[in-house]
């Protein structure tokens, strides 16, 4: 299991007291978080570890976010950042590296049970070969149930990119997993 | 056949068109069956994703990633620490089951949102509707009018001014919903069976003492403490409870 750059989960310096209504806020969104991490991550144990990093993350900057707004759409924000900082490490580590982890590493999911159902291994690794621009796409929309808008400010990105990631998303998953859908 | 993009029908899927153009889409599709067919597609694909990541978000939560956040927050006034316990070492006299250890956590932490919760009691009564809060059906003590009401919409995560609390919600072993509510005439538990709210226990019920204003009672606790007996497995998270409100607490 590789962890997160120390660098993004250092919480030695507590600035203030965050608010009880942005921790309980976030409590509450914690479900959903870890979901979005392992759809990301494409492993629970990675997914888990990624949801830690982010929850850090939003205490340290807390006193950035805007009361009012979305506080879920601020943290999934902060959580493909944190993921797109650690792919790109893990990357830098794979051409040091030989990279052979990598092939037994994809489509491999963390929770024994959930692994053992067919059915949901085979939904698995489809989302695992996508491209990772698509997948997140395909996450925020089809399964956090963001509208378009919502989905590109997060990434970051214009509306136009996200509509033709999502829909070259959708391709590959129908071709991946058959008419059965 | 009509011609429409996979972009088009996407969109429509997504609820991304304006209402005019998704009629638009509606009416096409009801005299094309492969546009009908396309469009089942990606609803179908919609479905199954989402289908196979809601356990996930359903699933509790690693405990230390709330009390990481919780750290973070304004300390707790120390009453409150001696009202936790009295619910621990009252659930630490119910009888040993399997799993008792990984759900005691959770119960815990209701507990204590429950007795940090600080009830406004002005405006409804509890006699706020046309009949008692408790009438007898079948030789069984249902909730009715202001507190059957309460039952069936009010969410615990998200507390009204109401004079109803709910503290809780969680599944017995025959898989019933089960609420616990505090009120100022009576608390209790109840459970969702053949379509009512059926009273499990009752208890007298906390009158507000100095002004409009109160902590949370022992009551309160004892009453999660006998939840956490009847409890199969963890109460309810917020959008467990949502989701079990949304299917008329089936």
């Amino acid at each position: 299991m590789k962890r997160i750059p120390a660098s993004v989960s250092s919480t030695s310096k507590a600035k203030g007291v965050t608010s009880t209504h942005f921790a309980e806020s976030l409590v509450e969104l914690l479900p959903r978080m870890r979901r979005f991490a392992r759809g990301l991550a494409r492993d629970g144990a990675d997914g888990d570890d990624l949801c830690q990093a982010t929850i850090e993350r939003a205490l340290k900057s807390s006193h950035l976010w805007q009361e009012g707004t979305r506080l879920d759409a601020w943290v999934y924000r902060i959580m493909r950042n944190l993921w797109i900082d650690e792919t790109r490490a893990r990357s830098r580590r794979a051409q040091t590296f030989a990279p052979e982890e990598e092939g037994e590493h994809v489509g491999v999911a963390g929770d024994a049970a959930i692994e053992a159902h067919a059915e949901m291994a085979h939904v698995d690794r489809a989302m695992a070969a996508l491209p990772a621009d698509q997948r997140e796409a395909v996450m925020l929309v089809l399964v956090e149930g963001f509208a378009y808008k919502e989905a590109a400010e997060i990434i970051g990105c214009p509306m136009g990119t996200l509509t033709s990631r999502l829909v070259r998303g959708r391709e590959a998953l129908m071709r991946m997993l058959g008419e059965t859908a | 056949m009509t011609d429409m993009t996979d972009e088009e029908i996407m969109a429509y899927v997504d609820g991304e068109l304006e209402e005019e153009a998704r009629g638009r889409v509606t009416l096409a599709a009801l005299g094309d069956p492969d546009l009908a067919e396309r469009i089942a597609a990606q609803r179908a694909l919609r479905d199954r994703l989402s289908a196979h990541f809601a356990p996930i978000a359903q699933a509790p939560v690693p405990p230390e990633w709330a009390r990481l956040i919780r750290q973070k927050t304004t300390p707790e006034p120390p009453r409150v620490a001696q009202v936790v316990d009295l619910a621990a070492a009252r659930a630490a006299r119910q009888p040993k089951q399997s799993g008792q250890t990984t759900q005691g956590r959770a119960w815990v932490s209701a507990a204590m949102a429950a007795c940090l919760a600080i009830g406004v009691f002005a405006g409804t009564q509890w006699h706020g509707r046309d009949t008692g809060p408790i009438s007898v059906k079948d030789g069984a003590l249902v909730a009715s009018g202001a507190l059957g009401h309460a039952l069936d919409t009010q969410l615990a995560s998200a507390q009204g001014s109401g004079s109803i609390r709910m503290l809780g919600t969680f599944r017995r072993e025959s898989g019933d919903v089960c609420r616990v509510f505090s009120g100022q005439q009576a608390s209790g538990i109840a459970c969702h069976d053949k379509g009512q709210w059926q009273l499990q226990h009752v208890l007298p019920g906390s009158q507000p003492e100095a002004g409009d204003y109160r902590q949370a009672g022992s009551a309160d606790a004892e009453l999660m403490g006998l939840a956490q007996s009847m409890a199969k497995g963890d109460p309810l998270d917020a959008q467990q409870e949502q989701a079990a409100k949304a299917k008329g607490w089936q």
